[in-house]
């Protein structure tokens, strides 16, 4: 079987009126089922557009991408759109909770575009979720009544709903304090033995040693990986 | 269903922003509101103004006798009045006009008796009015019960009268007033016939209101109560010379109208001294009324329109704040897999519903507004019943249209920069 993520050569740019922007050049790269990878670097690196170049959210300006086997090149938006649903979860930094939105309907909103589920095992789903990341009891309150690590706990759960194989985490523990982000980081790292792969990018040096493998980006490059 | 699901989400969405989605919804609101309480009424001004023109008969001149300024004054400044106002059309007037436009059919006078009716004793404010057999073929008011006045009972001045239909159902609430007998200014007339409602002609006094008049022979008026009337008020009398009070003129079929009004103008003025004869062409009239009413029709239509375009643009402002308030939003739902047609539908569906909301208060409040109106100002409100559909469609248009343009930016937002965080 080909390995989950494959990255043959990819460039991406951004032509800005100052000048083009290379965010990410010749990368190359191999991410296979069940594997935790950290990725580090300096601010403006390339992370988290590489982060968004593997989960669809934008294409590269060069080179190709195979996710799952499958060259996502040439897809619709549509097409490109059911992937991000069903095969990929995000967990970004900032949680991007919808305020208005209660604990469990920001889960549930996963479902929302994905075919084919079905409510009710959807709903028993986004409980089991929540109740796996310790948020039971604040199932009905909104994202402002919870704390930075309780926020994130529910995007966790809102990332795994659809059942993805890839969860790409940008800077999952950048706003948390030491002890939260060790917890954030044990039920990421959690993910990975039920056989999804976690791409995690991080600040932290101590988080990073933790993963299976880490790859360091320097202006948009791979400089060095380490097993 | 699909448009089921999509407008209970957009529901839920302006749940969440309570406020500015009333805010937003006010405009088109108050947009549709004002379009229903226009076009009802504006309707029942036409309706009303339109109806009383036409009775008039638009083939028809009109001559009428008008008090001139002489009088007039005089009457403010002589309370106590001992002098005879004498103005007006009189009988020859009308023969000499008859006699030299070969263009005039007939002409029907019409003279106001200022007598009361009296059936059973009872004294009634029924209007009297002298005129001719040719009355109920030129005003286009036909018998329903008996029959007109003929010329034998013209000719020979016989006591007959004829009832409107309100003067019928006044007299003789509960009896056919055929064969009865009414008592005239102390004479006794037999009735001989009843009038189909007619509704008002023209625009005002006794002569406007044809169904509340009791009708008899314009010879017998003179023969029995003279030229001259003398009507008692308090202590005081005011005598009246006036022959005729209105002389309806129709002219031949297929010709126009505007010379003969002219002939009886210039003819007016040369037997008259004083300026006591204003002539009017109701078709004229209808015709002016018409026109008014397109411009008014179209100065309503603009001003609709210009309130449901600030009603629009004030829900284009609202999305467009509303998409980048919810920029991450839209972000995220990229992120979990919404297409571009989904980030499309999300705030097109919330634009429509809005409006389409507001639409329906509108039109409530519209229709509330114009039956205030109404009342207040004592017309009765007709409700054009397109209106209404009409109205709730244009608002889900507005919503559709204005709210495109916000959904188009909102789709295609870069889901990159929308998620990203300054
Ligand atoms: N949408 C964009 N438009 C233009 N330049 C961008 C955009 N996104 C990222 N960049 C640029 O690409 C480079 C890499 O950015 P990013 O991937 O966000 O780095 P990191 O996540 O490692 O901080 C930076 O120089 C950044 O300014
Ligand atoms: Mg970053």
């Amino acid at each position: 079987m080909a390995a989950l993520i494959e990255l043959d050569r990819v460039s991406k740019v951004y032509p800005m009126p100052g000048g083009d922007v290379h965010a990410l050049r010749d990368v190359s790269l191999s991410v296979e089922r069940g594997e935790f990878v950290s990725v580090v670097g300096a601010s403006g690196s390339g992370k988290t557009t590489m982060l968004y170049l593997l989960g669809l959210l934008t294409d590269p300006t060069q080179g190709a991408y195979r996710l799952n086997g499958r060259a996502v090149g040439r897809l619709s938006d549509r097409e490109l759109s059911a992937i991000r649903g069903c095969e990929v979860g995000f967990v970004f930094q900032s949680y991007h909770l919808v305020p208005q939105l209660s604990v469990l309907d920001n889960v549930r909103l996963a479902a929302r575009y994905v075919d084919g589920l079905n409510r009710s095992d959807v709903k028993r789903r986004a409980n089991e979720l929540i109740e796996r990341v310790g948020l039971a009891p604040r199932i009905h309150h909104r994202p402002n009544e919870l704390s930075g690590g309780e926020m994130q706990r529910v995007a966790i759960a809102r990332a795994l709903l659809a059942r993805p194989p890839l969860i790409l985490a940008d800077e999952p523990t950048g706003n948390l304090d030491e002890q939260t982000s060790l917890q954030i980081f044990d039920l990421l790292a959690g993910i990975t033995e039920e056989g999804r792969t976690v791409i995690l990018v991080t600040h932290e040096a101590s988080l990073a040693d933790r993963t299976q493998r880490t790859i360091r980006l320097r202006d948009g490059r791979v400089v060095d990986e380490a097993a | 269903m699909k448009l089921l699901e999509l407008s209970r989400e957009a529901w839920t969405n302006l749940l969440l922003h309570k406020t500015r989605s009333s805010l937003a919804a006010l405009g088109v609101i108050f947009g549709v509101a004002s379009v229903i309480c226009m076009l009802s009424i504006s309707e029942v001004a036409r309706r009303d103004v339109i109806g009383r023109i036409e009775r008039l008969g638009i083939r028809n001149v009109i001559l009428d006798s008008v008090k001139p300024e002489r009088v007039r004054t005089r009457e403010k400044h002589d309370s106590d009045r001992s002098w005879i106002a004498r103005y007006g059309l009189t009988r020859e007037d009308l023969e000499v006009l008859a006699d030299n436009v070969p263009e005039i059919e007939t002409i029907v006078p019409m003279r106001i008796m200022l007598e009361d009716v009296q059936a059973n004793l009872e004294v009634s404010d029924i209007n009297v009015v002298a005129t001719t057999p040719a009355y109920t073929r030129v005003m286009s008011h036909a018998v329903r019960e008996g029959r007109f006045l003929s010329e034998v009972d013209n000719a020979r001045s016989q006591p007959v009268c004829v009832l409107g239909a309100d003067a019928a159902q006044r007299l003789f609430p509960l009896a056919s007033p055929l064969g009865q007998v009414v008592r005239i200014g102390g004479h006794h007339f037999k009735v001989v016939g009843v009038l189909e409602r007619k509704g008002p002609t023209g625009t005002a006094g006794i002569l406007s209101n044809p169904d509340n008049t009791a009708w008899m022979p314009m010879n017998t008026s003179f023969s029995r109560f003279g030229k001259l009337q003398v009507r008692r008020r308090g202590g005081s009398s005011e005598a009246t010379e006036v022959e005729i009070n209105r002389a309806v003129v129709r002219v031949r079929e297929g010709l126009p109208l505007e010379p003969v009004a002219a002939i009886a103008r210039n003819l007016a003025k040369r037997r008259h001294k004083q300026d006591d004869v204003a002539v009017t062409i109701p078709y004229a009239l209808l015709k002016e009324r018409r026109q008014a009413e397109r411009i008014f029709r179209w100065v309503m239509g603009s001003l609709a329109a210009i309130s449901l375009l600030v009603g629009g643009v004030g829900i284009m402002n609202i999305m467009l704040a509303n998409m980048a308030e919810r920029r991450h939003e839209i972000g995220l739902r990229r992120a979990l897999g919404a297409t571009r047609n989904d980030i499309l539908r999300l705030f097109v569906s919330e634009s429509t519903l809005l409006c389409c909301l507001g639409g329906v208060l509108g039109v409530g409040l519209g229709a509330l507004l114009a039956q205030l109106v109404g009342t207040l100002a004592q017309w009765t409100v007709v409700f054009q019943p397109l209106s209404f559909p009409l109205g709730i469609v244009v608002s889900v248009l507005t919503g559709l249209i204005f709210g495109t343009l916000p959904a188009i930016k909102a789709a295609r937002l870069d889901p990159v920069l929308a998620l990203r965080v300054e």
